[in-house]
């Protein structure tokens, strides 16, 4: 059915984007270690810290962080609490998990929307960063980046929860 | 409707999704928002979701959290626990339950490297399980002693705990870290006497093993003394000034790959483990701190937090006795939550009133992150327990018994830690 062919598309589209960025995440997370101790060694050794080193760790702190959460949410890691639900039946679960995903859904896109427009705001104000003079608002992007593609792996994961509901 | 009565539903509603099985950071941020909304406006609560997950992660500090999850499970997955078993073992081995105490004592040095209680239970119960039950020790008190052990990780330095803790109170970490040693060492040396205690009663609980030469014993150490020093580096670091918690993180992290890396422990393949792990730990511990500071804009709104400090205040009762309430609640929530969970969940609603009361936030700092170790050795959730019956085929009830004296000492180290805020601010008054 050509359906199928789509919805399945569209899944392998979703899981390549979210280890995609995951993938990113990793490599500045190892920047991140290797830039520290580069900047605490230079700075204890030779008494010549990088001048820029806090304000790139606080960009690639954004860049890590928001870009490994829809790869987490694939791979089932967000914590969540499981007392009640796991002991109800299969239909009553999927109901109940559907509910979330939705309400997940929501504040997820929200946050990616607000995040853009809080980044076209900030660029009109040029809001730079003190040392590089980097400017802040892409990062704004990449939250809504992170959020965004959060989003995309939740309705995955609802639809699959709402397939659960409907099997009665 | 009044603000505060607005955060107190909101409140409620939030212990619904977490009961429904919502992400928490997501169900944070749900109610935040949704309550935000509700107190100011709609506009003003899409200014809070467009702003506050940038500026909540934009922080040195966070950066402490993927660099020690990163140290940590770099030390998990290349079998440093081994050594520092073998090493422990050599030296208490001989004596009546000396494998238990070894054990602990392990546990205790794992901590020192990994800020999670769940990896050093999972980690060293791989490798003290079968070597206790090789020489015959009592099922209950092998895997008692691995489970209660494995809850010094958030205690001692690095620990996740402490880096939420501060990251949310704006409290100093590396203060934080210094203050959580002590007490670790304290909780150590208890369950060594737990252990003592018992075999001292019954011998075939854990027999002793052979005795074991000076020279023997001293040759052990050789393979640990690479990560003590690491420990001693990155803690001194801390306590001297010289660097932040974050830049201990990345010199922890990098020590901990070049020494298995030199020792031969590390493979290409358990390295790109150990940094997908952290990433992904990473991703699933910002999610929740995105969530926690927007719902910690709601609580600010709604004023609830300062409303309940009054009310705390109204009630004219000793500090104390609110203090051991607000344990209490602690002791049953690590019963039900994901440790993590807890410290932000809470946080925004209770700080305020401790301080109020005026506790020191160091000082409860520490306190709440011990108590909340009882809740992973205790039903219905002890994720410890869980984690060494799944590795070990255990039953349940086997270990839940086991812990019983564990938890006995833990009551009586709290009773201390408690009564004696010196015994946790030492190390921090020195700094």
């Amino acid at each position: 059915m050509p359906t199928m062919k789509k919805t399945h598309f569209i899944k392998r589209t979703i899981n390549s984007i979210s280890r995609g960025m995951g993938f990113i995440a990793i490599c500045i997370l190892v920047a991140m270690m290797i830039l520290t101790v580069l900047d605490v060694f230079l700075r204890r050794v030779f008494n010549s810290p990088i001048p820029f080193s806090l304000e790139l760790v606080e960009f690639m702190m954004v860049v890590t962080g928001f870009l490994g959460l829809a790869w987490c949410a694939m791979s089932g890691a967000h914590i969540r609490v499981d007392l009640i639900v796991s002991r109800m039946p299969a239909r009553a679960q999927g109901i109940i998990d559907s509910l979330c995903y939705l309400a997940g859904f929501g504040i997820s896109a929200i946050i990616a929307w607000r995040s853009v427009m809080e980044s076209l705001a900030i660029r009109k104000l040029h809001t730079e960063s003190t040392v590089l003079g980097i400017p802040i608002f892409p990062f704004y992007w990449v939250v809504a980046a992170g959020f965004a593609a959060l989003a995309l792996s939740i309705l995955i994961l609802l639809a699959r929860s709402l397939k659960e509901a409907a099997k009665g | 409707m009044s603000p505060e009565y607005i955060g107190l539903i909101g409140v409620g509603f939030l212990v619904v999704l977490l009961f429904m099985r919502m992400w928490v950071g997501l169900a944070m941020a749900v109610l935040g928002f949704l309550g935000y909304a509700a107190i100011t406006s709609i506009k003003n609560a899409l200014l809070v979701a467009g702003s506050v997950p940038y500026s909540a992660l934009a922080n040195e500090a966070v950066a402490a959290v993927p660099l020690f999850i990163l140290m940590g499970v770099v030390v998990s997955n290349t079998g440093v626990s081994g050594d520092l078993y073998h090493a422990a073992y050599k030296w208490l081995g001989q004596l009546r339950g000396g494998l238990a105490m070894s054990t602990v004592v392990a546990c205790g040095g794992f901590a020192a490297m990994s800020g999670s209680s769940a990896a050093t239970a999972a980690t060293m119960g791989k490798v003290a399980l079968p070597e206790m039950k090789k020489y015959n020790y009592d099922e209950k008190l092998s895997t008692g002693a691995v489970a209660a052990g494995g809850t010094i990780g958030i205690l001692i330095p690095p620990s996740m705990g402490f880096i939420l803790y501060g990251i949310l109170t704006e409290e100093s970490i590396g203060k934080l870290f210094m203050a959580g040693i002590i007490p670790g060492i304290l909780e150590i040396l208890f369950y060594i006497a737990v252990i003592f205690i018992l075999c001292r009663s019954n011998a075939t609980l854990g027999p002793a093993g052979p005795q074991i030469g000076f020279m023997e014993k001293v040759a052990a150490l050789k393979y640990t003394w690479a990560m003590l020093v690491l420990f001693l580096l990155v803690m001194g670091g801390i306590y001297g000034g010289w660097f932040t918690p974050s830049e201990a993180g990345a010199i922890g992290a990098f020590g901990a790959i070049v020494i298995s890396a030199v020792s031969r422990k590390m493979t290409r393949e358990n390295l790109v483990t150990s940094i997908l792990e952290a990433a992904r730990t990473t991703a699933m511990i910002v999610l929740i701190i995105a969530g926690a500071f927007i719902f910690m804009k709601f609580m600010a709104v709604s004023r609830l937090p300062s409303w309940l400090a009054d009310f705390v205040a109204g009630l004219q009762l000793p500090p104390m006795v609110i203090m051991l309430l607000i344990l209490l609640l602690y002791i049953i929530l690590g019963m039900f939550l994901d440790i993590y969970a807890a410290i932000l969940l809470t946080l925004p609603i209770l700080f305020p009133v401790i301080v109020s009361l005026g506790f020191d936030p160091i000082w409860y700092g520490v306190v709440m992150v011990r108590v909340m170790e009882v809740g992973l050795i205790t039903p219905p959730m002890g994720l410890n327990v869980f984690i060494l019956a799944g590795a070990t085929n255990t039953p349940l009830g086997i270990i839940f018994r086991g812990i019983v004296p564990f938890l006995i000492a833990d009551i009586l180290h709290i009773a201390l830690l408690v009564a004696f805020p010196g015994i946790s601010l030492f190390l921090v008054r020195m700094m």
